[in-house]
């Protein structure tokens, strides 16, 4: 009878019990979560089709740059990303003339000319035009430069590099730390705020709608694929900063010249204020560019560079904020000069977003040329979806991974069918966006691994993974221990007895 | 200065219109506008009422969309854009206004917080966009309005009609909603000084201290949202942004020589000149006879007049009495209400004591809202008058709450008969809640939104509120889950342990030695 009670026990209680109280989780890939975030390199496909004017040695220029884009390759598998560049080569007279528009394909249009040396000139578009001079040793210089002002300039490998290497806190090279801390995390949508903020309580007006229109809207709706931005703007009185400038005096006259403020004052300007600038209705990240006008006693006011002069664009950016410029307005003017002030917050943007506001210095004979003024180049727009897919693909990939590794370690998180249904489709984006990239199509990579992103994001902050997260453990004990002390002890000592038995009835 | 009084006509409420006409143009290159003003009333001899009204206009063309903002402050713009809004009124209020005795304030409010709103024509989800509403709300003003869901919900048919230009009118588009136990404290004033333009630097507002204000017997805030007409024609609109603040202060708690007092001993600190972004700033003082004020100010009827424009520094207002002021007379009200709970055990009931003192009838329109945890029975709802006869109401609306779901509402249009004392009375059962939908802290007990009375006047409406009422319900002992798992155990484990002792002992007879 005893034995037929400890069985009980075992066969029908244990089972019971465990059904009863098991947390819910629904299925998950998880092998597909390890395999996706055991997966060493990304593999990124950067097609570039090499067109070569009928005056050149089509089979020379051929072969050396093969050599190069060979040698480039990227052999190294330690990195977090691999770069493979699919290069088409094809004379100019069979070209198809699409003059370096196809998004995600690079055009280098070479040509042969009467001259001594090459020269390379990254377009507005996605073209990169090279002339090459008659002397055929040049050739070996020019396949390098121009494989280098792909990698460092165009395609931008290091960036992409790091950012991957920053997601997964592997600490790549720490070169362009600078570039990452400044630009804007990963989200679907932004904000961008337009702050005046009047130290006095006298009506200035700003015509910040057509500034905007005028110099900031044409950039945005070039990067309206990768970034969705919602402006607005405000005018906020009587809002001082709790930051007191120094003056800088004439030495010889003892009048004074200007105020000043040194760049360690600047931290505490967001400081003072910060709890007037935002609002409380979107949860994304909001993008501030503040322009401050200097109240009568301190005018003019400027911002200390490190030389100790003055700043003449009067601008600092705050990374992943914002950019905030300091505005001496004229005596008895009431009305700002926005045409001054918006080129500062433009480039302010453009670091915001990812984009170099100073081109790699790579040789003498490269030019890149400027984008037309308000705007981004062709190869910035593809350079900017290569990197923001690839940085949602290792973000959701990341995420992924954290969230099976809490839920290894934490065993009382539900997982209800809503989050496993975000986990799959965030799953099977991101294994759709990797296709993408490794094959250059950067619209589609753009588009899944947004999606990638925004299901991995819910599925991480869904609100019903913390419903039992604050039942302590103790209390389970308390519920357990008046039930199955006083019933347990009974049956375990018959047991014991039972056992005993056994071994002196063998003996 | 005029109080406003119930005109004691008969009135037609399905044929309520609501043409607000303003005189007010918005005349800035901005075409935006800020007005201040301060209104101090001495009630007796021993209570100052303090009334703010800050009012930012807009005009717009068509639709308001905009995006950039200037006076308008840009989180209550984006807000009303988001979810729709055409018509915005919050409140919240401490403390209890004492209709008898200090009249009609400029603007009611009952006590705790109260939201009513008036979705555009069209909206969609109307649930969803008041709950996310209450939301944002609750984020910037950092109060628990988030509290206000379905439960506190109700679309009153006749007691709200909206104060500015709406295109429908129809009140499946309105929402009310309140929260009785909510605090009026410095961390909502603060967000609230926030949408002033000038904060509290300049004007009125540089009184607005937060300390002084607390110290006071009623405060109470409002943000007030609509849009209105430049014309009789109504061929254009602008929306207007109003914001109120009701404070009493007892003037035998300041330092000045009692009963002397002035407004710096009130609010400790003088009044400023006005916010240079304002149109039009002013002080208006409605002082009792025998009272004195320095500076001198302007007269315009009966009141005192002062612009802050010609201000050159702060000033300090001061009251001086010529003659001891008699014992405090209180203000012949029109209409007053006074609410209390009846009922032992599981009956309850509501008592409202409405009393008319105007020599004509006059017709309220009374609004009650329960919460489903106490089923009223409206089949126990009794109007009576002093002499004890029955009055019939005009009209009547009870919509009955759904467990767990909404609220009742009682909605009715009485006519008070003149000077008489009418009671009103409706008795419920107290229902029980689950143990886990219990409030923290349930034993407190629970609140019934104060009872409002509408009453019809020549521009707008005049609202009465009761006195929020707190009942208890049967609070379970909150521990007894445990206790019931202790006992259910023990009485297991002694059956169990017995019978286990049974099957597996052997019993074996004792040999008799």
């Amino acid at each position: 009878a005893a034995v037929a009670t400890g069985l009980i026990f075992v066969v029908l209680g244990v089972p019971i019990w465990w059904n009863t109280t098991k947390v819910y989780r629904a299925n998950l890939p998880f092998t597909e979560i390890a395999e996706l975030n055991q997966d060493a390199g990304l593999k990124v496909g950067i097609n570039v089709n090499v067109v070569v004017a009928d005056n050149c040695d089509f089979e020379a220029v051929k072969s050396k740059l093969e050599d190069y884009f060979g040698n480039f390759g990227g052999s190294v598998s330690a990195k977090p990303i691999f770069v493979k560049y699919n290069v088409t080569y094809s004379p100019k007279s069979v070209d198809l003339g699409l003059e370096g528009e196809v998004a995600g394909t690079i055009r280098v249009a070479v040509s042969c000319g009467n001259f001594d040396d090459f020269k390379i000139n990254v377009e507005t578009n996605r073209e990169i035009s090279a002339q090459i001079g008659r002397k055929t040793e040049n050739l070996d210089e020019f396949g390098k430069i121009l494989v280098e002002v792909l990698k460092q300039g165009v395609v931008g490998e290091e960036m992409l590099e790091e950012v991957v290497a920053n997601i997964r806190k592997e600490g790549g090279s720490g070169r362009k730390d600078e570039e990452l801390m400044k630009m804007v995390p990963p989200s679907s949508e932004f904000e961008v705020i337009f702050t005046l903020l009047c130290p006095d309580a006298e009506k200035m007006t700003w015509d910040v709608e057509r500034a905007i229109l005028e110099h900031i809207t044409p950039i945005l709706e070039e990067l309206k694929p990768i970034f969705h931005f919602h402006i607005s703007s405000q005018v906020l009185y009587s809002t001082k900063l709790r930051v007191r400038p120094k003056i800088m005096k004439n030495s010889t006259t003892n009048e004074v010249k200007y105020h000043y403020l040194q760049g360690n004052q600047l931290s505490n300007i967001i400081n003072s204020i910060e709890s007037r600038l935002g609002s409380h209705l979107s949860t994304f990240p909001t993008l501030n560019f503040v322009l401050y006008l200097t109240d009568i006693s301190n005018n003019p006011l400027y911002i200390q560079k490190g030389d100790g002069s003055p700043s003449k664009s009067n601008n600092f950016l705050l990374p992943r904020w914002g950019g905030m410029t300091i505005y001496n307005p004229q005596e008895g003017a009431r009305e700002v000069d926005l045409d001054s002030v918006m080129p500062t917050f433009l480039t302010n943007l453009r670091t915001l977003v990812g984009l170099r506001n100073n081109y790699p210095n790579i040789d003498k004979q490269v030019i890149f040329k400027p984008p037309t003024w308000p705007g981004i180049t062709g190869w910035e727009t593809d350079y900017l979806l290569r990197l923001r897919s690839v940085e949602n693909v290792a973000t959701s990939t990341n995420t992924l991974g954290s969230l099976e590794k809490l839920l290894h370690q934490i065993d009382n998180i539900i997982i209800n069918d809503d989050v496993a249904d975000s986990v799959f489709q965030s799953v099977a984006a991101i294994v759709e966006a990797k296709q993408a990239i490794s094959v250059g199509n950067l619209t589609r990579a753009m588009s899944s691994s947004r999606d990638a992103f925004v299901s991995s994001q819910s599925a991480f902050f869904h609100p019903s993974l913390l419903e039992l997260l604050y039942f302590p453990e103790d209390q389970k004990f308390a519920i357990y221990v008046p039930l199955f002390l006083p019933i347990s002890l009974p049956v375990l000592v018959s047991l014991v007895f039972v056992y005993k038995r056994y071994k002196n009835k063998d003996s | 200065y005029t109080t406003l009084r119930p005109t004691g006509q008969p009135m037609h409420f399905n044929v309520l219109l609501f043409v607000v006409v303003s005189t007010v143009s918005a005349s800035t290159s901005n075409n935006d506008s800020f007005h201040e003003s301060l209104n101090i009333r001495v009630l007796g001899n021993e209570q100052v009422y303090s009334f703010f009204n800050f009012t930012t206009n807009w005009d717009f063309e068509n639709e308001f969309n905009k995006t950039h903002y200037n006076l308008f402050p840009r989180s209550i713009g984006q807000i009303v854009q988001k979810y729709e809004i055409a018509e915005l009124h919050f409140t919240m209020t401490q403390g209890l206004w004492r209709y008898q005795l200090w009249g009609f304030p400029d603007a009611s409010a009952p006590t705790g917080a109260q939201v009513w709103v008036w979705f555009k024509k069209g909206t969609r989800n109307i649930d969803d966009k008041w709950k996310g509403f209450t939301n944002a709300l609750s984020g910037t003003f950092c109060a628990s309005l988030n509290l206000i869901n379905h439960e506190v919900t109700v679309s009153p048919k006749v007691s709200f009609r909206p104060t500015g230009v709406v295109e429908s009118a129809d009140n499946s588009l309105l929402r009310h909603g309140g929260l009785s136990r909510e605090n009026l404290c410095t961390e909502n004033l603060t967000p609230w000084m926030k949408l002033l333009p000038c904060g509290s630097k300049h004007g009125p507002s540089s009184l607005l201290n937060p300390s002084s204000l607390q110290h006071s017997r009623y405060l109470s805030i409002g943000l007030h949202y609509n849009s209105l007409c430049h014309d009789v024609a109504c061929s254009s609109t602008y929306v207007q942004l109003q914001q109120h603040v009701s404070v009493v202060h007892d003037i035998r708690t300041t330092l000045d020589q009692y009963p002397n007092f002035s407004l710096a001993s009130i609010f400790d600190r003088p009044l400023h000149p006005s916010c240079p972004l304002a149109t039009t700033s002013h002080t208006h003082i409605a002082p009792p006879l025998d009272v004195d004020i320095t500076p001198t100010m302007e007269t315009r009827g009966q009141l005192k007049y002062l612009d802050l424009r010609n201000l050159n520094s702060p000033t300090n207002i001061k009251f001086t009495w010529r003659r001891l002021p008699r014992s405090p007379t209180p203000e012949t009200m029109g209409i007053g209400s006074h609410c209390y709970i009846t009922g032992l055990g599981q009956d309850g009931g509501i008592t409202c004591l409405l009393t008319n003192n105007e020599h004509y009838n006059v017709s309220i329109i009374f609004l009650q809202v329960i919460p489903w945890y106490l089923r009223a029975q409206i089949h126990t709802l009794t109007v009576k008058t002093n002499t004890g006869s029955d009055i019939e109401p005009t009209w009547l609306s009870f919509t009955p709450a759904h467990i767990r779901g909404s609220p009742h509402n009682l909605e009715m249009v009485l006519s008070l008969p003149r000077e008489s004392r009418v009671t009103l009375s409706l008795g419920f059962d107290r229902g029980f809640m689950t143990w886990v939908t219990h409030p923290p802290d349930a034993n407190h007990g629970f609140y019934i939104q104060p009872s409002m009375i509408t009453i019809p006047a020549p521009h707008g409406v005049v609202r009465v509120y009761g006195e929020a009422l707190l009942v208890n319900i049967p609070v379970p002992d909150f521990s007894m889950p445990y206790n019931v798992i202790c006992l259910v155990c023990t009485v297991l484990a002694i059956a169990f342990g017995s019978l286990h002792n049974l099957s597996t002992r052997k019993f074996e007879v004792v040999p008799k030695s």
